[in-house]
């Protein structure tokens, strides 16, 4: 009924500002260069390029510079209350400093003065398509930015992947602002710019300023039900028991492979020596981040995820 | 032409890890020194890992390119213990597996390598009239069913050769692609073991006695590295290889086809006048060196019938 629709329209402050952060990972090349990008057209068209104000930040500047994910220690997990406000001493990894300058500029992370908005882009080399990444399933200005993603990205896939830490928990950049999301898309090696990849991340940059302006000036969004992967568990590869190395590769019916359904009996690994192993579990799951390379050093061969539904109301801009 | 009589290829190097972060050779050499020789071998082999400290880090290199370290000039330089780790490691190399140019260097030496390049198998060469490496190609191509195999040849004389496979009598890189650099695509260990399996079988088919056919073989010479489009100050790349050109390698580029797509939206085209076969095509490690894509020349290039001489 119309009483029940208004009941459930929700007014939610304007959103003043957001932050584009690329280079977070110096090596994930996409982010780099559409803040450069981005840079380039602020300078050539003026402030008014975009509807709203944006922030651009090349997050880890010295790993962009070396083409490497990090110099010391990796940045993305930098950003826990403990690490932000920890003394900086001559000896403090790079990253650590970086990320208190960070939480300077877009924060301080927790207060009212934090920026609104981090979209932080990232690239992996798993076939995840674009995915959404947040750090939790309630707040309804991200997820209506995943919802309209989904709409207007046709191209490629588009998924939501929350990792539902508590708030107190959260050690990545986009936890220093009042609502933030990781924008990932692959794949994609390492210290490489694919055009396509670079074409995706653009645009959904560009979506998200749009989303952000159409909610400022007063669209209501219409509620729904959101399909979401919710973050289960890590799996590591086999490896030798002595020397860690790895005894397998993802199997080539796993590889590239991410989100679709995972079965038991489902082969997961093939061996150096030609040996398949497969997943024994019960549980049907979703795995993703298959065959990412920053992840081997972490004993990470795939995550897996449960898919859900989030039920999200309609919103709107509050008007004072 | 007539059929030409060649030295047995008795001793053969296997090498991996000549880039750190190349890692289907790594992992290749890694199950070959574990199933260590029982003596039956018909062909003496070496397994090597080339560049032990970046297979470590997973890095491509420590300090320096390894693969550059090879020319007569580097391997002749005197060295220090200030000396780049892979200057000392590349004299090392020469001396277990050369000396380049040597009487005493191995008969063939393989090199693995992996590319972030849509480039399928490639046997990369110094030479497009070694007999052996050619018919080793040819049999690749016959044998491996779903991954193409070509062959590429930079014609550089032998003293400016910089690369390990330089170092044997015979040698190539034996490059797969695509792979990014510090993963392991099953597939992709799958190719390079069927691969390096071939070439010792058709190495001891030809020790045996047997006569391989002579034919023709579609050899890729390279003419010329094409850069990315550049800030003129900062240097910093403005365009990224074009949609239509990306995983198009040794597809036929004519002039005024798209090259580059800048990250502004603007298409620029190849201006050369010469319709050549682009490869190498969005390098990971290229990046630093200047190169966006190579470009070569095709020809047919005839082969003799070959059989071993053992005397």
């Amino acid at each position: 009924t119309i009483r029940e629709k208004a009941m459930a329209l929700l007014f939610l402050p304007a959103l003043a500002r957001m932050a584009v952060c690329g280079g977070t990972h110096g090596n994930e090349l996409s982010g780099v260069y559409v803040v450069q990008e981005m840079e380039r057209q602020r300078k050539e068209k003026g402030e008014g390029v975009w509807p709203i104000p944006v922030t651009t930040v090349l997050s880890n500047p010295r790993a962009v510079k070396e083409c490497r994910r990090y110099i010391d220690t990796d940045m993305n997990r930098c950003f826990s209350r403990d690490t932000l406000s920890s003394p900086i001493t001559d000896s403090s990894p790079y990253e650590v400093r970086r990320a208190q300058e960070l939480n300077n500029l877009l924060g301080l992370k927790g207060s009212t003065d934090a920026i609104d908005l981090i979209c932080d882009l990232h690239n992996t080399t798993s076939n995840m398509g674009l995915t959404l990444i947040l750090c939790t399933s309630s707040d309804w200005v991200t997820l209506h930015i995943c919802k309209y993603l989904q709409t207007k990205i046709t191209k490629v896939p588009v998924r939501v992947l929350v990792l539902d830490f508590p708030i107190s928990d959260a050690y990545s950049l986009e936890s220093v602002s009042k609502h933030g999301f990781t924008l990932e898309v692959g794949p994609q090696p390492h210290g490489v710019v694919r055009a396509d990849i670079y074409i995706i991340m653009k645009e959904a940059v560009d979506l998200t300023i749009d989303w952000i302006h159409k909610f400022n000036s007063g669209t209501v969004f219409e509620g729904g039900d959101v399909e979401a992967f919710k973050f289960i568990k890590s799996v590591d590869y086999p490896r030798d028991p002595e020397t860690r190395t790895l005894t397998a590769a993802i199997h080539p019916q796993l590889q590239d492979k991410d989100f679709c359904l995972l079965k038991r009996g489902d082969p997961l690994f093939l061996s150096f020596s030609g040996e398949t192993v497969n997943y024994e579990e019960e549980e049907t799951l979703h795995p993703f981040f298959i065959n990412e390379a920053a992840y081997y050093e972490k004993g990470i061969a795939f995550q897996l995820a449960k898919k859900m539904m989030l039920t999200i109301p309609a919103v709107r801009v509050q008007k004072d | 032409m007539k059929a030409v009589a060649m030295p047995t290829v008795s001793r053969v190097a296997v090498c991996g890890g000549t880039h750190g972060n190349e890692l289907a050779g790594v992992y290749l050499v890694r199950e070959r020194l574990k199933r260590r020789a029982d003596g039956t071998e018909p062909v003496s082999v070496v397994t090597v890992m080339s560049n032990p400290r970046a297979v470590q880090l997973c890095v491509r290199y420590v300090e320096t390119d390894l693969n550059r370290c090879f020319t007569r000039a580097t391997l002749s330089a005197p060295v220090s213990e200030t000396s780049p780790y892979e200057m000392i490691r590349s004299q090392e190399l020469n001396a277990l597996l050369g000396p380049k140019g040597s009487a005493q260097a191995v008969d063939l030496l393989c090199d693995l390598h992996n590319t972030t390049a849509n480039t399928g198998l490639c046997l990369i060469t110094y030479s497009d009239c070694d007999w052996i490496c050619l018919h080793i190609c040819k049999h690749l191509q016959r044998e491996m069913a779903s991954t193409p195999v070509r062959y590429v040849h930079f014609d550089i004389p032998l003293n400016e050769a910089y690369s390990l496979d330089s170092v044997g009598k015979h040698g190539f890189a034996m490059e797969i692609g695509p792979q990014p650099h510090s993963v392991v695509r099953s597939v992709i260990f799958s190719a390079m073991q069927e691969g390096v399996q071939l070439m010792m079988d058709w190495i001891c088919q030809f020790n045996s006695g047997t006569l391989f056919e002579g034919g023709w073989v579609d050899v890729y010479t390279m003419v010329k590295n094409i850069d990315y489009p550049r800030d003129s100050e900062t240097h910093v790349i403005t365009a990224a290889v074009h949609p239509n050109l990306q995983d198009r390698d040794f597809c036929l580029l004519h002039p005024g086809d798209p090259m580059f797509l800048s990250f502004s939206g603007e298409t620029l085209r190849y201006k050369g006048k010469e319709a050549l076969y682009p490869f190498f095509i969005n390098e990971g490690a290229y990046y630093e060196k200047g190169i966006a894509l190579s470009l070569a020349r095709k020809r047919r290039v005839e082969i003799p019938s070959v059989l071993v001489n053992k005397h």
